[in-house]
């Protein structure tokens, strides 16, 4: 319930900007920059070059307030454009190449997070994350999308280009592998018995 | 929040609720999580499974300070308020994909129309011959 109450606040906010009222856009910004700024850092390391991103997505957004939808997703409509507009700033002019997601290069999880609360799952942890790396670039985008931005399975197709069939099976691979980590455990108790 | 919904790695592993109890195990939604584990016994594997996917997806990320964030917003709200919201165009690098392809359409469209004017001109030319 009080996810509806979010999404009434966020659609109040999202009129008042489109309205024009600059404290709206304000709100609106400080609402979704640490979001944008999470996201982006997958992509780069170069934090000048991102908030630069950052800075241009909201102009942009303040330009065509008039003209963008009305009951709009915003959240993820930014975190897409983001994703584009980064494109654009990290490739060579007229080369446009896939931004490279890196879930576990920029700021990798410490190996101490969780381990400490839960010893008993450290050697799991460890597996689960090395699993994790293996993954494809693309699968780790759409589990981070799905994990840390609450991106279903739409809004991930949305923000990455894809179809919602490719999000489908991306995601259930990559949930297949690390289901996996289980057994892999379990066969070896069996085998030390 | 049933009981029942719960039943796979993914089902647990991203929820808010189960997250926000494995994050903090202490907070709010305490009471029910370790109701629902003492319920169900047979998934105590599966809990656990879901714990190491949640610890092992943190991320080792500084968010930006309030502070940062603030300084930015302003930036943003200043280059609004003295009506410099043009200015981003001005920057090449930021051109977005849709001012790119407008560009391109309207070379195209150019040569196009060039090319007809050629061929009208010779056509009238020949004609006149």
């Amino acid at each position: 319930m009080a996810s509806v109450n979010l999404l009434d606040e966020n659609l109040l906010l999202w009129n008042n900007f489109r309205t024009g009222n600059t404290d709206a856009f304000g709100e609106l910004m400080h609402t979704h920059y640490q979001d944008l700024f999470n996201y982006g850092s997958r992509f780069t390391k170069d934090t000048e070059l991102l908030k630069d991103c950052i800075h241009d997505l909201f102009l942009t957004l303040w330009v065509n307030r008039l003209t963008v939808s009305e009951t709009s997703f915003v959240k993820y409509d930014l975190l897409k454009s983001l994703r584009h507009n980064l494109t654009w700033a990290m490739s060579r002019p007229r080369r446009q190449v896939e931004p490279q997601f890196e879930y576990l290069f920029n700021n990798a999880p410490s190996a101490d997070t969780g381990v400490v609360r839960e010893e008993h799952l450290a050697d799991l942890i460890r597996k689960m994350r090395r699993t994790l790396a293996g993954l494809s670039r693309r699968q780790q985008e759409v589990i981070y999308l799905r994990f840390h931005m609450d991106a279903d399975t739409e809004d991930i197709a949305g923000i990455m280009s894809l179809s919602r069939q490719s999000v489908q099976n991306l995601l259930h691979d990559a949930l297949r592998r690390l289901r996996k980590v289980r057994k892999v455990i379990v066969t070896n108790v069996l085998r030390r018995l | 929040m049933s009981f029942e919904d719960y039943n796979t790695l993914e089902d647990l592993a991203f929820s808010r609720s189960f997250r926000n109890w494995v994050v903090n195990p202490e907070g709010p939604e305490a009471d029910f999580w370790t109701s629902w584990a003492a319920h169900n016994p047979d998934k105590t594997e599966l809990i656990n499974q879901a714990k190491a996917v949640i610890y092992a997806l943190q991320l080792n990320f500084k968010p930006l300070s309030e502070g940062a964030v603030d300084a930015e917003v302003r930036k943003v709200l200043q280059k609004v308020k003295d009506g410099r919201v043009n200015a981003v165009r001005d920057i090449p690098l930021r051109t977005s994909l849709l001012g790119r392809r407008l560009a391109r359409t309207w070379t195209i469209a150019a040569v196009i129309a060039a090319i007809a004017i050629i061929w009208i001109l010779f056509g009238v030319l020949h004609h006149h011959k």
